[in-house]
């Protein structure tokens, strides 16, 4: 077993978030290129790509999905913090470990909620209209990242309870 | 416990929450979903949760998010402030205050193809702010102007608060941004004239620049050739009715990588930060957008929205007052929340509120008004202590700024913004009228 490191950002998780979020990233400059062959082929052939609406939704809950672990891992999000500015350290690291607790719980029911409506549509045939690629493709894309968003909350936690009290 | 109380209830649990370093968008998540469960019950929940980020996460008009969060980010990574600032600089950096004047200019550049107040503020710092330090401009000046300059990345088009406002209240995103074109142009030209009338008060604090040939001034305004068509064709294609907002962001993000490589000397590693930077915020915003979604649901569901309206009928007072308080409570948020949060939180309650009141102008293009006046206020919070991440990040510049001469600075321009949004409360049709003139 690896050393266990308290930073998260260079644990394995960690690394695996950045290709998520990578990935997501390529994900959306496709999309641009995409649209833009759309538009030229809509003003010069006089045929757009079909479907590149569908391909753009699609897209995009895709590389939304994929970007929520590393917002996470790099502690992206909007926090107010006008009102523990003057506390302890020890205070702000218990608010934390709860904001924590909070995100892995929530991120874990996402991941099972979103896995039950996956295989629905999965059994439903739910697709798109034009291209017909299925709902759960998404779907999938969706539970990974948040199951990944829920380790790494768990990584966070443990990093916290086993080697960071002496930091 | 009726639903309306439980709004209430859960209201203040929100703001508890948010208050003790909760995430923004967790908090709303969860106050929203124990209030959806107390009143649609516990099954309707988990479907809704099961259900809904796929379906909010691909919502098309929302693709313009990360979009033009990419655009941004290859923008700045493109070289090219230098040049907006110095092409500004040539022309109005002679008169007194006049490179104060052209960092403003420049930021409305930039805002143009940038749609982040943050990054508008700290690009802009990295260039204009030696240069005013060279020339012995007073760092309450210099640091004020940035920090105002910054606020026009979000109130000129693209801006993230105003594609966001857009998508919850189903308002088309092309009008916003032809309604934003006008306020954001007042915006600029109204800083541009605190800066005069600052330096006419206090003479030592902008001294005047260098004086420049007109030779130098067509050969500086040759090199920013490439922003500008950028430009054209971005924003030029929206207000044409060309390009939807996603086709436009789709164009400029392609174009914007084209330069960032050829003039910004950008590499893969280059686009990788970009593309890193862009999953952070575009996540920040996704999720915030998730949370916000779940909660207003609830909102809605209480019927706490329908009294409001209620009680906004009985009361007997004015629709301006009323529309005046509520931009006021902005100001009182915007001290401790983001700018984004605070639409979103509100927007559920206060939009019903505004659409059932009569300003005397057509209630469609009410909502499109509002959305740019709360725009405005909403900012006013990034260059207001005690939160003002624009001061803070132009502070993060020069350590020798101290934060109060920051916050004094900010001063005139404020007055500038109150000035604006009551003329633009006044005249509606400073907002509309572009919108009409288009549509």
């Amino acid at each position: 077993m690896t050393v266990f490191s308290a930073d998260i950002q260079r644990s394995f998780l960690g690394r695996l978030s950045n290709i998520f979020a990578l990935t997501g990233g390529f994900v959306m400059l496709g999309i641009a290129a995409v649209t833009v062959a759309s538009i030229i082929g809509r003003t010069t052939v006089g045929q757009s790509i079909e479907g590149d609406y569908e391909i753009t939704e699609m897209g995009l809950a895709m590389a939304v999905f994929l970007f929520l672990p590393v917002c996470y891992v790099r502690n992206g999000h909007v926090i107010v913090d006008l009102f523990t500015a003057h506390c302890k350290k020890s205070t702000l690291r218990t608010l934390d470990i709860t904001a924590d607790i909070v995100f892995t719980v929530t991120a874990f029911v996402f991941a099972y909620q979103m896995s039950l409506s996956g295989l629905e549509a999965k059994d439903y045939l739910e697709q798109s209209m034009l291209l017909e690629l299925p709902t759960w493709w998404t779907f999938i894309v969706g539970v990974t990242s948040m199951t990944l968003c829920g380790l790494c909350g768990l990584y966070k936690l443990f990093a916290v309870f086993l080697g960071g009290a002496n930091e | 416990m009726s639903n309306i109380e439980l709004a209430f209830l859960m209201m203040a649990v929100l703001l508890v929450l948010m208050s003790i370093r909760i995430p923004i968008a967790l908090a709303m998540l969860v106050c929203g979903a124990v209030g959806y469960s107390m009143i649609g019950g516990v099954p309707a929940l988990l479907e809704y949760l099961g259900t809904a980020p796929v379906s909010k996460f691909s919502t098309y008009d929302l693709s313009v998010v990360p979009l033009f969060l990419l655009m941004g980010e290859l923008a700045t990574r493109s070289g090219i402030t230098a040049e907006l600032f110095k092409t500004c600089n040539t022309w109005i950096g002679r008169q007194r205050g006049g490179i104060a004047m052209a960092a403003v200019a420049g930021c409305a550049a930039f805002g143009a193809i940038c749609g982040s107040s943050l990054a508008t503020a700290s690009t802009m710092g990295k260039v204009a702010l030696p240069e005013m330090k060279r020339l012995n401009y007073s760092g309450s000046l210099a640091a004020g102007a940035l920090a105002a300059g910054g606020t026009l990345g979000i109130l000129i088009p693209p801006s993230m608060v105003l594609i966001i406002f857009a998508v919850l209240t189903e308002q088309n995103i092309s009008k916003m941004f032809i309604a934003a074109f006008i306020p954001g142009f007042l915006a600029a030209g109204g800083y541009i004239l605190a800066i005069a009338i600052y330096v006419r008060i206090y003479p030592n604090a902008g001294p005047r620049g260098e004086k420049t040939t007109l030779a130098q001034k067509i050969k500086s305004t040759k090199d920013v050739w490439h922003i500008t068509t950028i430009f054209l064709i971005v924003l030029g294609g929206i207000y044409m009715g060309i390009f939807t907002p996603t086709e436009a962001a789709s164009v400029g993000v392609i174009l914007t990588a084209i330069l960032a490589v050829t003039h910004g000397k950008m590499r893969l590693d280059g686009l990788l930060v970009c593309l890193m930077r862009t999953a952070v915020s575009a996540a920040m915003i996704f999720f915030i957008v998730l949370g916000a979604d779940l909660f207003s649901v609830f909102i809605a569901l209480s019927r706490l929205p329908d009294l409001g309206v209620e009680l906004i009928q009985n009361s007997g007072l004015s629709a301006y007052t009323i529309l005046v308080l509520m931009l006021l409570t902005y100001l009182v948020m915007g001290c401790f929340l983001d700018s984004l949060a605070m639409i979103l939180l509100t927007i559920p309650i206060y939009f019903p509120m505004i659409m059932a009141m009569d300003f005397g102008i057509p209630t469609a293009d009410v909502g499109i008004w509002f959305g740019i006046l709360a725009l405005i206020v909403v900012e006013v919070g990034l260059i207001t202590p005690p939160v003002g991440m624009n001061v803070f990040i132009i502070k993060s510049f020069d350590d020798s700024l101290k934060l109060k001469e920051c916050f004094k600075g900010v001063v005139p321009f404020l007055i500038s913004d109150f000035v604006r949004v009551a003329l633009l409360i006044l005249f509606p049709s400073i907002t509309l009228g572009l919108v009409h003139l288009v549509g």
